[in-house]
């Protein structure tokens, strides 16, 4: 697996952020890393960017929770959007908390890869980033 | 006279034998100056002996075939009538053969010409059938009518042709109209709440076309104006020959206790249900944001370990001590929520709410002002509450400053408060022109914990979780009406 380039952060929790950025620029794992705060404003960037498959990221990491939304609102809005996009993104869902509902369903759903723990750990890095 | 042509009198006259089989009833005779007893074979018959020979004596009568507390009657009234000449009919019961009294009727006649010779003719005819019916009859209908006024339950019939409803003494009693009450089909559906009168018309209108029967949970308003829950059930009268409808008849019961009872359950039940929703849904935040801060700062100390930049380095410690700061914030969260839940047995005390008011809005002075909000306060309807005085202060702080903080900045900020007497029980209400909410998209979460909605960087997420929660342990209620950019209405009932 190639390096990925675009790397998308969806997260309201600007601590995570910060260091998720540090720790990915400083191994290395993605060339370039986009931050999105609310799911609008990510969604917005994917209608816009659709039909442009170089501006799409190769992977996208959601928290479950994100204020008064969740995770789930991004995923559905993808989905819808999804037969449109240019290029297929690999999606994880990530979140601090284990609850059972949430990791049912995001194994069984098709544009989730995976329902990863925070802390990540090296194999879900591994996992994520191919590195 | 001896006491064999006496017998043969009695045994052998052929018509007086018809008469007294004719009549059912067996005659004897009694004497003033003697012990002796004559009696008709009918007699006999309807005491189950033989012969007048197995009653050989007045005494004998008296001691053995009489039921002992009848014994004493018959006697003063033979004795009163030996002596005075009056006739005499008594209800006594009487020995039979098998060892059974039962019931009869006894008439007594005395013919008084001379003292010595006095005698008395009686006629017995037997009755213990009818008695026994009477009893059974009283029995039952004594059993009924306790029954009725324990279960609170009444019986009516209503025909149509003629019209003509009755109604049973403890379906007046429930209605609370004298028992002689006349009711008419009219007047007795009148009796119903307005919104259950449809209800009871429909359901005697399909009874008398089509003979569907009913059972129906109601409520009527009693002649005192009192609303109670009555169970009404209705079948169907059919005429033996045609089959056709001639009306319904029914049962009507008084259900109010239990119906009270019943939704007070279902509603606490919902309260409760609710609450531990609300608790699940705490226990779940509060390990996520526990769990998150450990996240973070397991990460964070492992790049900070590992930065060489004195930038970066210095950034990563400074959110080292963020996460510090919100780790504690989330710790003081949880302890208000733990003494909110568990402060329940905190005594009520009468609140006077101006004053409240005014130590809140000295709180909110700061807040206000910038805000330029005006306060309407009117606590003239209801100035005093029985609540816990920290509790009530705290939803009254959350409500207002949440007014506050969710402004439209476009209009100026009205905040009403103010209080009120609804079903006899106070209510507080605190209406805003603010922002509003989406209740249909948000409705559920609103007394969710860590749920804002403004995008306001003031907001905690905590405040209308623990009102909720406050109000409802000491059995209260908050309900909310809002719309977006009209303005929102809280409204506590206490």
């Amino acid at each position: 697996m190639s390096k990925p380039n675009l790397t998308f952060l969806i997260d309201d929790d600007e601590i995570f952020v910060f260091a998720m950025k540090r720790l990915i620029e400083l191994k290395k794992l993605s060339k370039e890393v986009h931050h999105f705060a609310t799911i609008s404003e990510a969604i917005q960037y994917f209608d816009t960017h659709k039909k442009e498959p170089s501006l799409l990221p190769d992977i996208v990491l959601i928290d479950v929770n994100l204020g008064s939304e969740t995770g789930w609102e991004f995923i559905d809005r993808y989905t819808q959007l999804s037969k449109e996009l240019a290029k297929e993104t690999n999606i994880y869902m990530l979140s601090a908390s284990t609850a059972d509902a949430d990791i049912a369903r995001a194994t069984q759903h098709p544009h989730i890869k995976a329902y990863l723990n925070k802390p990540l750990s090296k194999d879900s890095l591994e996992l994520i980033f191919g590195a | 006279m001896n006491r064999e042509s006496d017998h043969t009198i009695y045994q052998e006259n052929e018509r007086f034998e018809l008469m007294t089989q004719a009549m059912h009833g067996g005659v004897f005779e009694i004497r003033a100056q003697s012990d002796s007893f004559l009696c008709s074979t009918t007699f006999c018959e309807l005491l189950g002996v033989q012969s007048n020979a197995e009653i050989p004596s007045k005494s004998f009568f008296l001691a053995h075939l009489v039921f002992p507390a009848d014994k004493e009657k018959l006697e003063k009234a033979i004795s009163d009538c030996l002596e005075e000449g009056h006739p005499f009919t008594l209800k006594i019961k009487l020995k039979h053969v098998s060892g059974q009294y039962k019931w009869f009727h006894i008439s007594g006649q005395a013919k008084t010409t001379a003292s010595d010779s006095a005698y008395i003719m009686c006629i017995i005819t037997d009755i213990d059938e009818r008695i026994q019916q009477k009893l059974a009859l009283q029995r039952s209908e004594f059993l009924l009518e306790e029954t009725s006024k324990m279960a609170k339950v009444g019986g009516w019939e209503l025909y149509t042709r003629p019209h003509l409803l009755t109604w049973s003494k403890e379906v007046c009693i429930i209605h609370e109209v004298p028992e002689d009450f006349k009711p008419d089909l009219d007047s007795a559906i009148n009796f119903y709440s307005p919104s259950y009168i449809p209800i009871i018309e429909q359901a005697v209108d399909e009874a008398l076309s089509f003979g569907k029967a009913f059972d129906l949970e109601l409520k009527i308003i009693t002649a005192t104006k009192k609303e109670i829950w009555v169970r009404a059930i209705g079948k169907p009268i059919l005429q033996e020959e045609s089959g056709n409808i001639v009306g319904v008849r029914g049962v009507f019961q008084d259900i109010n206790e239990q119906k009270e009872k019943e939704l007070a359950i279902a509603e606490s039940t919902k309260t409760i249900t609710s609450q531990n929703k609300r608790l699940v849904n705490f226990a779940h935040i509060v390990s996520h944001n526990l769990r998150s801060h450990a996240a973070n700062l397991t990460l964070t100390l492992e790049l900070e370990a590992e930065e060489t930049d004195p930038e970066q380095k210095a950034q990563l410690q400074e959110n080292i001590r963020k996460i510090s700061e919100s780790l504690n914030e989330t710790i003081k969260n949880l302890n208000e929520l733990v003494v909110a839940q568990s402060e329940t047995r905190e005594i009520k005390k009468r609140v006077n709410l101006n004053k409240i008011m005014r130590h809140i809005q000295d709180i909110l002075q700061a807040d206000i002002v910038e805000s330029q909000a005006t306060l309407k306060v009117d606590f003239s309807k209801c100035a005093e509450i029985d609540f816990v005085p920290a509790y009530l202060e705290s939803a009254l702080f959350n409500l207002t400053s949440n007014a506050i903080k969710y402004r439209n900045p476009k209009v100026p900020l009205i905040i009403e408060i103010e209080s009120d007497v609804e079903a006899g029980k106070p209510i507080l209400k605190i209406r805003d022109n603010g922002l509003g909410i989406d209740l249909e998209k948000h409705g559920d979460k609103l007394f969710g914990m860590y749920k804002t909605f403004h995008g306001n960087e003031n907001a905690r997420g905590i405040g209308l979780f623990i009102t909720k929660n406050q109000l409802e342990s000491l059995g209260g209620k908050i309900v909310v009406q809002s719309e977006p950019s009209k303005g929102t209405q809280f409204k506590i009932h206490f």
